[in-house]
């Protein structure tokens, strides 16, 4: 059985200050999976994400995330991991206002001191072509609809071929119309580049497009993940 | 972090500046502002002074009435309108007779359309190096040359006339204004002399009223002139020229109230023959009390040490300011920074490597300055290439 792309063991994290606990003593996340996160507001979703990723660190446990156990790893290195191997999707889209979408979808790229070529420029534009922005490659964030600012923020995150995707409420900030097509777009991406996605929500209604639905309120509380559908 | 990710965060920075353009534009001119300003007052102050010690070292000896030593050389170099005392023309023709030296009398008092009227002798064009560019010297009175910039001015050439200042307006007893004959324009030297119509001390002595011409009102061919008589006496009327001209007719009729040799000047240069003839003039002149000889240089820089007290008061005014200036700065970049907070996290947690974020910033940082250098040092550059005289004239 192939190795899980995220693997987190008897996971503690506080925010030091705070009454907030997260506790997890298992959560595996496999290759290729897509795998919704839900839960009450405040349990510690996008806390997990940052777990995950390597920007926050447990008290207690491990997150072992594309083989690389993230405690073991120096800063840089996770930045590194982050940059090469995971690829982030906001709910409110986080693109720098002073890029172009272009520039936007490059930056990871670029960041990873990676050259421009023209195998990566054509993947761009076959990317950018399936979400629909093709033509607004030249365009900054001010001038792009929330649905457009949020396929540019996907194609950002895919743009590496990165083999986790954690996406944190997505669709958060669009209408359900623009939501769905959105969803459409990143679950066709992840497909199409062989990824594992990770995503939290508060939108039930999009629960059956997941192989697997994890209820981190219930984890949390009984330390143990609780599966609602598989 | 690779040669081209670096480049990459430079470039963001560039990105980021330009896309606040209005934000960069303005830091870069308060910092750019704050470096220029003690630089190029610095520099327009080490002008000022080798314009103003450079005219002072070339002028060796100066006589005129008792008095403000400092009135004297303000007045006699830089033709200002100082009120100096007068002293007669004797004095110039006795110098010039013992041999020890090359008197240049200068009567100052005139003026034409607001520039300095200058009644000297031609050797003072000469000894100060200028040449006519356009026409010839004076020669008779009546004629004038002006400085290249008085020329500019008011578009004026060789053949034109240019007509002196009344002396009062409401001095209806006052000599009348004389319409001077241009004959040359004198080559630009970014001197004070750019800026004065030199002619000769006759005509200088005619503005002042010393001298005239008679013209009858009866003999003018202008019937409109007379108005009417009274016992005798023609009534002119206002067609007659309120100014006189000394037309090569009424040169013959040109007449002094007393003689040329106690006529005033209001100062003399004096350019002795050598350092021997220097020192007896000196020695001689310095024990009568009806004259006073100074040295101009040692005059300049006695003021110019006076002024650079000031100066340096005012250069830390300035660094003071430009300290404060910087400070602002600093705190505006700081303040940018934490709004940038969003900007950060985002880069953070993509994965970009925590010395991009720091190239990027300092990178704009390093941009702001580098373009509000470079404005400091054009700008520096521009006051290092105004011509002194024009530095002493916004300076004064």
């Amino acid at each position: 059985m192939p190795e899980p792309v995220v693997e987190i063991t008897q996971l503690r994290f506080t925010y030091g200050g705070t009454p907030f606990e997260l506790k997890l003593n298992r959560f595996e996340v496999q290759e290729r999976e897509r795998v919704a996160l839900i839960g009450p507001s405040g349990c510690g979703k996008s806390t997990l994400l940052d777990l995950i990723a390597g920007i926050r660190e447990p008290n207690e446990g491990s997150a072992k995330t594309a083989g690389r156990t993230m405690s073991s790893l120096s800063m840089a290195q996770r930045r590194k991991l982050r940059l090469e191997s995971i690829g982030f999707v906001f709910q409110e889209f986080r693109l720098l206002e002073y890029l172009t979408v272009l520039d936007s979808i490059l930056l990871p790229v670029r960041l990873a001191g990676k050259s421009v070529d023209r195998a990566l420029r054509e993947r761009i534009q076959t990317l950018a072509g399936r979400a629909g922005i093709d033509h607004l490659l030249k365009r900054r964030p001010a001038r792009l609809s929330q649905g457009e600012r949020q396929r540019a923020a996907i194609c950002r995150a895919l743009v590496g071929s990165p083999s986790l995707v954690l996406a944190d409420e997505p669709t958060g900030n669009l209408d359900p119309v623009t939501g769905n097509a959105v969803l459409d777009l990143l679950f066709e991406e992840v497909n199409e580049a062989g990824s594992t996605l990770l995503m939290v929500t508060h939108q039930h209604d999009i629960l059956p497009r997941f192989d697997r639905i994890v209820d981190l309120g219930e984890a949390n509380q009984s330390q143990s993940v609780s599966e609602a559908k598989r | 972090m690779s040669t081209r990710a670096s480049l990459h965060a430079c470039g963001l920075a560039w990105r980021h500046l330009t896309f606040h353009g209005v934000r960069s534009g303005i830091l870069v001119l308060s910092l750019a502002i704050s470096i220029a300003l003690p630089l190029v007052m610095q520099s327009l102050v080490s002008r000022g002074e080798e314009a103003t010690t450079s005219r002072a070292s070339v002028t060796p000896l100066l006589l005129g009435a008792p008095g403000g030593s400092v009135d004297l050389v303000l007045g006699a170099l830089w033709f200002l309108p100082e009120e100096l005392k007068p002293l007669p023309s004797r004095e110039s023709d006795e110098i010039n007779s013992s041999g020890l030296a090359t008197a240049l009398p200068l009567s100052m008092t005139a003026r034409a359309s607001g520039y300095p009227v200058i009644g000297t002798d031609v050797a003072y064009l000469d000894f100060r190096g200028l040449d006519v560019a356009d026409g010839r010297q004076f020669a008779v009175p009546g004629e004038c040359v002006l400085g290249s910039r008085v020329a500019g001015a008011k578009g004026l050439g060789p053949g034109d006339t240019i007509l002196t200042d009344p002396e009062g307006l409401f001095d209806i007893g006052g000599g009348y204004p004389l319409r001077l004959r241009i004959t040359g324009v004198l080559a630009p030297r970014n001197t004070p002399d750019d800026g004065a119509v030199f002619c000769d001390l006759k005509t200088s002595w005619i503005v002042a009223g010393y001298g005239h011409v008679h013209v009858e009102v009866t003999e003018t061919k202008d019937p409109e002139a007379i108005m009417g008589d009274n016992d005798g006496r023609p009534i002119a009327s206002s067609a007659v020229t309120p100014y006189t001209e000394l037309t090569p007719e009424l040169l013959s009729t040109l007449h002094f109230h007393g003689e040329p040799e106690d006529l005033p000047v209001e100062a003399i240069i004096l350019v002795p023959r050598d350092a021997k003839s220097r020192t007896i003039l000196s020695g001689r002149l310095g024990l009568r009390d009806e004259v006073s000889v100074v040295y101009p240089s040692e005059v300049v820089k006695e003021v110019l040490d006076r002024v650079f007290q000031i100066g340096a008061l005012l250069a830390g005014i300035l660094v003071a300011t430009g300290v404060a200036t910087l400070g602002v700065v600093l705190l505006v970049l700081a303040l940018s920074i934490r709004l940038r907070k969003d900007e950060l996290d985002t880069l953070r947690r993509i994965g970009a490597p925590r010395s991009a974020t720091i190239t990027l910033l300092l990178a704009e940082v390093v941009m702001l300055a580098t373009l509000a250098c470079a404005i400091a040092f054009v700008a520096l550059l521009a006051s290092t290439t105004l011509p002194a005289d024009l530095v002493l004239r916004l300076a004064t």
